[in-house]
């Protein structure tokens, strides 16, 4: 229990010192949170001279949800991203905290009061087949993507109506409105350059041709992606492994064996094998990123919900610790927001306790909006066994103030999926939100009118007002006082979102591996790991 | 013999429309709508639903599958609604690792249990029957996958003879093969092994009891020769018969070893296309193992006739 409340402190203060700290990618700051090393990982986390890292070395890294596609436009999977990113190179980056930082555009800047966003590219930069990168191609991959036939990127493209070319090295976005998530955006798939002369491969999928800074030089389909260092990369001196080796390994226990007989050298774990990854003597990491689980009320198939004194009831008959400590054996972290403590939309005074366990208060307020028996509804989840647990156990809290839930597990995250955000016919449901690169993205399509994913349709003008304000003030210190606002007005209006939680996540590494990290976007990235010498 | 062979491979045809006919109207039962993932993660109504369009998915149900058919008839499995991709290369490309790993189970399964059964039965009621039939009653109950993650941790990790994960291709290293496949193919094999040993015993009991046995040892024949010639070949009928049910029970359990292994195999492009909802991989990865089964199961008629002269085919 103590060494969980150390872990638990010294995570949440790296993400603090992550969240805060600027700092480029390869020496991510919440590796050099203080204490972190002694606490969170075994082994040696210090920085080594340029001398002890092997420019030769190979990563063998495991990941473990398949690639969908190789094509950007085309790939739907959020997972697809550590696959892609190797490849691709984007627009803008984001560091290990979730900043924005220079990519492939050294700087941006919107104009016009937000209606248009200036691109400054990079010079110098070569696709994998000796393309240039310039405006021209920004303009082509922008409209590839909200063109092409399929594409899965079409909505994040929707806001620009324009590219307009300015000189070989500056582009004008024109957009339909302001925007300020539009930067976070380009960090994602819809930022990703593909060489406009490879736009046509029949074999894009298999391989891609991108300005990333490795190239593929294999790729079995749902096994494994052979990487190798693209020499003429922009930033090829901090490219410091020969290549990568990323393998697709679903199972967990499997990661953690591969990882002990030697033949991974880092891969993302669970919390639960912490023991059995200190026994066999490797590093790890634990910390938060912005994923969360939630539990999520139709209101307009139940108009219940739309009551905000029923939310609060509920919010205050489910006892987070216990879901916590219960299920995720104290590594998770209980919240009523949707971002994480540290992170810069987290209103630092709406802590978990906001809305205090407290059956008796939950029962009156039921009362108070008229249901004093209570009712019953269906709760879907899908079946992993920590969503199950979880949704069991609300069951049971929501029980003790007479609302009888039914759970019903659903195969497969596809058919949960459409019951709840496609034909919209789930009453509430438990799942875990995948977080997305701006705040904004996930508050707009949680807790606006007619977002995707909030099919009771349920806001207030509070909210919707400082959702618009979001989105349209750029200066971050500004932002991040009105995101702050709008986190505060989400918990206090009681939408039909439920936060519950946020989970740790591991990394873990053996000795030869160097400065990997846990990202808070949720989305791991090899920029600027090394390789010691054998 | 030749008109059997051809008889029977024009009955598969209506069995193969017949089963991925069934599939088609299961896959169709499972709530839910691949249209949804594969317009990506921020899409709008407005976009799932010309997803769907797109793909085919609004048609009614025999049209869908009449298209399917028309392809398969062709020689086209379709392509993968995820992946711009071949459901026939996929398969291709992962079913030799499937075939080689349930085959590699069942030659260690046969190598242990035909020894081990015959041994049983010849010492019946010894301490050497008890503890086979107590073995391959444990063989029997153990879950495979569990046997697998034993073996991890025995000779991959405290004793590091052989890999944890991983495939190697037989053509590119042989022995390398062997190293990757052994754990695996024990783990996926160890029920198989123990189903063949007991009926093996059970099958050599019987036939001991025969009089022709009786005569032959009367005749002054040798052990070996009795239980070789005259003993086996008759006791092999029903151990065959388990060997054909064990191939496709193998076949099914390899989705699960190949998890735990890491085997590039078809189990994980089963496991995805049913969570993915990709109809043709779906059809095409249970056509492909019908195809398998039915093909093993008449392989397995043709070998009565061969052990057993009086049923065959005149």
């Amino acid at each position: 229990m103590k060494f969980r409340g150390a872990l638990a402190l010294v995570a949440s203060a790296s993400l603090l010192v992550a969240a805060c700290g600027g700092g480029d990618d390869a020496q991510s700051p919440v590796t050099t949170a203080p204490g972190g090393a002694t606490s969170t990982s075994v082994g040696t986390e210090t920085t080594l001279p340029t001398d002890d890292i092997d420019r030769d070395a190979v990563l063998r890294y495991a990941y473990y949800i398949a690639l969908s596609r190789f094509d950007p436009h085309l790939a739907n999977g959020s997972n697809d991203k550590p696959w892609l990113f190797a490849a691709y190179d984007r627009l803008v980056h984001v560091n290990s905290a979730g900043e924005t930082v220079p990519g492939l555009a050294e700087s941006w800047e919107f104009q016009e009061e937000g209606t248009v966003l200036l691109l400054n590219l990079r010079s110098g930069v070569v696709f994998h087949d000796g393309e240039a990168f310039n405006a021209e191609a920004v303009k082509a991959n922008i409209e590839r993507g909200q063109n092409l036939e399929g594409s899965a990127v079409r909505s994040s493209l929707a806001v620009i109506t324009e590219v307009e070319i300015v000189d070989e090295l500056t582009v004008r976005l024109k957009l339909a409105g302001p925007n300020a998530s539009l930067p976070a955006l380009l960090t994602t798939r819809a930022g990703a350059m593909i060489s406009p002369a490879a736009f046509d491969n029949e074999d894009l999928d298999i391989f891609p041709v991108g300005a990333g800074a490795y190239r593929v030089v294999e790729h079995i389909v749902d096994d494994r992606v052979i990487y190798e260092r693209f020499e003429d990369y922009w930033d090829v001196e901090n490219t410091m492994l020969a290549g990568i080796e990323m393998v697709l390994l679903v199972d967990v226990q499997t990661r953690l064996n591969a990882m002990q007989t030697g033949q991974i050298d880092a891969a993302e774990l669970e919390t639960i094998q912490i023991p059995d990854i200190e026994r066999a003597g490797l590093n790890y990491k634990v910390a938060p990123d912005v994923s969360f689980g939630l539990v999520q009320f139709n209101s307009a198939l139940r108009p219940e919900f739309a009551d905000p004194r029923v939310m609060r009831a509920i919010n205050h008959a489910i006892d987070r610790e216990a879901i916590t400590e219960g299920v995720f054996f104290g590594f998770a972290r209980p919240a009523v927001q949707p971002t994480p403590e540290g992170y810069f939309s987290n209103n630092p005074d709406y802590g978990p306790d906001y809305y205090e366990y407290n059956p008796e208060l939950a029962k009156q307020l039921l009362t108070e909006a008229g249901y004093p028996n209570g009712f019953s509804f269906e709760m879907q989840t899908t079946t992993g066994p920590s969503r199950i647990a979880t949704t069991e156990a609300i069951q049971a809290m929501l029980g003790e103030i007479g609302l009888t839930v039914s759970v019903n597990p659903i195969a497969g995250a596809g058919p949960f999926l459409d019951n709840v955000y496609g034909s919209r016919t789930a009453e509430s449901w438990m799942l875990a939100w995948g977080g997305r690169p701006d705040p904004s993205i996930t508050l707009g399509l949680l807790y606006t009118e007619g977002a995707f994913n909030n099919p009771g349709n349920r806001t207030t003008e509070r909210v919707t007002e400082l959702y618009q304000r979001s989105i349209r003030t750029f200066d971050p210190a500004e932002r991040t006082a009105v995101l702050q606002e709008l986190s505060a007005a989400i918990v206090e209006d009681a939408l039909d979102v439920v936060v519950l939680y946020f989970p740790d996540k591991v990394v873990a590494w053996n000795d030869r591996v160097q400065n990997i990290d846990l990202w808070a976007s949720g989305r791991p990235e090899l920029r600027g790991v090394s390789m010691t010498k054998d | 013999m030749i008109n059997l062979v051809i008889r029977r491979l024009l009955a598969v045809i209506p069995l193969l429309f017949l089963v991925t006919f069934l599939a088609y109207g299961m896959i169709l039962l499972i709530p839910g709508d691949p249209a949804i993932a594969i317009a990506g993660e921020n899409a709008t109504a407005e976009i799932v639903e010309e997803t769907r369009q797109r793909l085919g998915l609004n048609d009614p149900f025999l049209v869908q599958y009449g298209r399917w058919v028309t392809g398969a008839i062709q020689g086209d499995l379709g392509t993968s609604l995820f992946v711009d991709r071949s459901v026939g290369g996929a398969i291709a490309e992962r079913l030799p690792v499937t075939l080689a790993l349930t085959f590699a189970a069942l030659f260690l399964a046969t190598l242990i249990a035909i020894p081990a059964g015959i041994l049983a039965a010849l010492k019946k009621g010894t301490w050497i029957d008890r503890l086979t039939t107590v073995t391959a009653t444990m063989g029997i109950a153990m879950p495979n996958f569990w046997l697998g993650l034993l073996l991890v941790l025995g000779f991959a990790i405290t004793i590091p003879w052989f890999p944890a994960i991983g495939y190697v291709s037989f053509t590119d290293n042989p022995f390398e093969w062997a190293r990757h496949i052994f754990l695996p193919a024990i783990a996926l094999g160890a029920a198989a092994c123990a189903e063949i040993t007991r009926q093996l015993r059970s099958a050599v009991i019987d036939v001991v009891q025969q009089d022709f046995i009786r005569t032959a040892r009367a005749k002054g024949l040798r052990g070996p020769s009795i239980v070789i010639k005259h003993t086996l070949k008759n006791a092999a009928v029903p151990v065959v018969t388990v060997l054909g049910l064990q191939v496709t029970r193998l076949l099914g359990g390899a989705v699960i070893i190949e998890q735990v292994f890491a085997l590039p195999g078809i189990g994980g492009l089963a496991v995805k296309a049913v969570f993915d909802r990709d109809v043709p991989m779906i059809l095409g990865v249970i056509f492909a193992a019908s195809l398998i089964a039915v093909l093993v199961n008449l392989l397995v008629d043709l070998s009565y006739g061969w052990f057993n002269p009086k049923v065959r085919p005149k």
